[in-house]
């Protein structure tokens, strides 16, 4: 066994690792950072190592766990597919942070900072983890660890919206891995088996012999109704918007981004290696989700249009961008999966873009995501501007932006298969594109706004300040004054003493409206990842295409 | 009436999970989620425990008279998933109960009705 196959193995145990030992360094909170960053990044190049190997030789393999062969054994499984989902699950993740990390460290308690960084890479390891099982258990486990990490990054902001958001977020997803923990206990009863590929092998026996039909159709359901919970299928998907909006801006892109793909993917390979596309068709488990795909794709359109809320908006439109997915699990044909996978990847490296480049420009509007007081604030913070109109684009499936070469697969797996399918879906994505357009371009429109008042630009800004500064100046005056002793040059000492402080504060308002290092990395190279995956995608669809006939 | 009886173990967790799930679900006080939550977590483990178990045959440990007839032994893997799970169940309770407290010491109630209605009154605060 080549030494490079155990990346999954190493991948997962390192986040694990570096979890376990950043309370060592928890005094730092910038330190924990830089290991949480470094690891992430690490993984990140590990497992693009593995990627080009497994392209390269066409081949898949399993890890067993302790050398225990298949039907007893843990096993990971790693091909193209989910090499590619993991490498990209790591550098969506590594931007993610970086791009928000000024954020981080205003919204967090500098003690609690560690603790959220130990989240990030417990996140990281699970979801790596779901890409890469080959065991229905051990995915339950990772779930339940995904969960408490991602409420936890949630709730790190510690206001009572984001703790409220919090609790429901919590109430579903334990709904949503209890369904799943009972669906695998039902599998495990009729089987007996665990691990993927026996356990397809005996639903695939079960299935030509008639037997346990029933159960077996609602194991299925049981199975993509928790999935669906957890990654906010249309009717499951009260908990998110709240969720996801009060979040830091981190959080809220890696959530929104990658926490909710985990599951998805989990789902894919369960489709292909366990459930099998026929299955799903004949037990018209697939009709269904293919149904409350194209609802979430509308019903999350036209709520994100009642937004006035940026960041709402955006959580809405991940409602939709969900439904998508689901719409091509559920045209349950391989280029079905393929446009489902596009659509993963397209919206992990739109979205949190989107909500980055959304924080920034609240920052320069008084740290408001009211559309209102957003108007116009591009022009002062162009990066930002520039970033959220590529997103934007992007979401809509503007040709040359990532998010159109999902859709043109989505269409070309609707005129390839049956006639229930094509209308529906090619309805659906012509409705759900006018949508998507008649908000993002709404919310771009307002960004780009010149607001009305005359050069407000700047003079917002000079008028803003001396409000918060002048009290203090004249307070310092008076009190002097009041005091019996005081000199002509006592005076001059305050009022030099008020004006430093006044430039301090000026200061201290431009610094927060310059971006940071991190935020301008971050905004470039998803910018660039955006534009690049978005013309350069064949090759990416000749890997995914690869990796689904060995998954 | 032959199958109740032989399945009433199965017959009855589904029934708790049913509960549990209502539950967590429908009531409105904070705790009684939590607990609603363990009830459906249980009665998983109830249902993995009785298909696990077969009358008349022991626990495959290792002893001084062992036999090699597998058929006299259980299949030990049902256990073990209760195990696991039980500890991912304690944890998420953890979890749960942790930010039920905050939520309380926050706004000194336990309804989840009343919660919502009090943060939304809150200023905006982002």
């Amino acid at each position: 066994m080549p030494f490079i196959y155990n990346v999954p193995f190493i991948s997962i145990l390192l986040m694990l690792i570096v979890a376990m030992m950043t309370p060592f360094i928890r005094k730092w909170g910038k330190a924990a950072c830089t290991v949480n960053l470094a690891s992430v990044i690490f993984t990140g190049a590990l497992n693009a190592a593995l990627l080009v190997n497994l392209v390269q030789n066409d081949a898949s393999f399993t890890y067993m766990m302790g050398h225990f062969p298949a039907p007893f054994g843990n096993e990971l499984k790693a091909g193209p597919y989910e090499a590619l989902i993991a490498t990209v699950f790591c550098f969506v993740m590594a931007l993610s942070i970086i791009g928000g990390l000024r954020n981080v460290f205003e919204d967090v308690k500098s003690k609690k900072q560690y603790l959220y960084f130990i989240m990030l890479d417990l996140l990281l390891c699970s979801l790596l983890a779901l890409t890469y099982t080959n065991d229905m258990f051990t995915g339950y486990v990772f779930i339940e660890i995904n969960t408490i990490a991602s409420c936890a990054i949630v709730m790190a902001k510690d206001s009572g919206k984001t703790i409220v958001a919090t609790t429901r977020y919590m109430i579903m997803s334990a709904i949503g891995s209890g369904l799943f923990l009972l669906g695998i206990s039902m599998l495990y009863g009729i089987t007996g088996h665990l691990l993927m590929e026996p356990l397809g092998e005996s639903v695939r026996m079960l299935w030509a012999s008639g037997q346990y039909t029933i159960p077996l159709v609602t194991v299925i359901g049981i199975v993509s109704v928790a999935i669906a919970i957890k990654s906010a299928l249309y009717p499951f998907h009260s908990w998110l918007p709240s969720a996801h909006a009060s979040a830091t801006s981190t959080s809220s892109s890696i959530l929104s981004g990658l926490v909710l793909k985990g599951y998805i993917v989990l789902l894919i390979k369960s489709v292909y290696r366990v459930f099998t596309p026929e299955i799903m068709q004949e037990s018209h488990i697939a009709d269904v989700l293919l149904v409350l795909g194209v609802l979430g794709m509308m019903m999350g359109s036209v709520n994100a249009l009642r937004e006035r809320h940026l960041k709402r908006m955006a959580a809405y439109s991940s409602v939709a961008q969900i439904g998508y997915i689901f719409m091509g699990i559920g045209i349950n044909s391989e280029i079905g999966i393929i446009a489902a996978t596009l659509h993963i990847i397209s919206h992990a490296i739109t979205k949190p873009m989107l909500f980055l480049s959304a924080t920034g420009l609240a920052n320069v509007s008084g740290h408001s995501y009211d559309f209102k007081k957003l108007r116009g604030a591009a022009h002062k913070n162009k990066l930002a501007g520039i970033a959220f109109t590529i997103g934007g684009m992007s979401m809509i499936g503007i040709p040359l932006f990532a998010g159109f070469v999902s859709k043109l697969f989505f269409s070309v797996g609707a005129i390839e298969s049956d006639w229930f399918r094509l209308p529906i879906v090619l309805v659906a994505l012509a409705v759900s594109t006018a949508l998507n357009a008649v908000y993002y371009l709404g919310a771009i429109i307002n960004i780009w706004r010149l607001p009305e008042e005359h050069h407000e630009g700047h003079h917002a800004y000079s008028e803003e300040v001396p409000v918060i500064s002048t009290p203090v100046k004249h307070v310092d005056l008076t009190g002097y004054k009041l005091n019996a002793t005081y000199d002509h040059k006592d005076v001059e000492k305050v009022r030099d003493e008020a004006e430093q402080a006044l430039a301090e504060e000026h200061a201290h308002h431009d610094e927060k409206h310059r971006n940071s290092a991190g935020f301008v990395i971050a905004m470039v190279l998803f910018i660039a990842s955006n534009f690049g995956f978005g013309i350069f995608y064949e090759p990416i669809v000749r890997i995914i295409q690869m990796g689904i006939k060995l998954l | 009436m032959d199958y109740i009886l032989n399945h009433y173990y199965e017959i009855a967790s589904m029934i708790l999970f049913g509960i549990g799930l209502m539950g967590l679900l429908l009531h409105n006080n904070l705790v009684k989620k939590a607990i609603g939550l363990n009830i459906m977590d249980t009665a998983v483990y109830l249902y993995l425990a009785s298909r696990g178990f077969v009358f008349g045959r022991v626990a495959p440990i290792l002893g001084d008279n062992l036999s090699p007839d597998a058929a006299q032994y259980i299949n030990p893997i049902p256990a073990g998933l209760v195990l696991t799970g039980i500890v991912v169940s304690v944890s998420t309770t953890a979890f749960f109960l942790a930010l039920i407290q905050r939520l309380y010491k926050k706004y000194h109630t336990l309804n989840l009705d009343e919660i919502m209605i009090k943060s939304k009154q809150e200023k905006e605060g982002e």
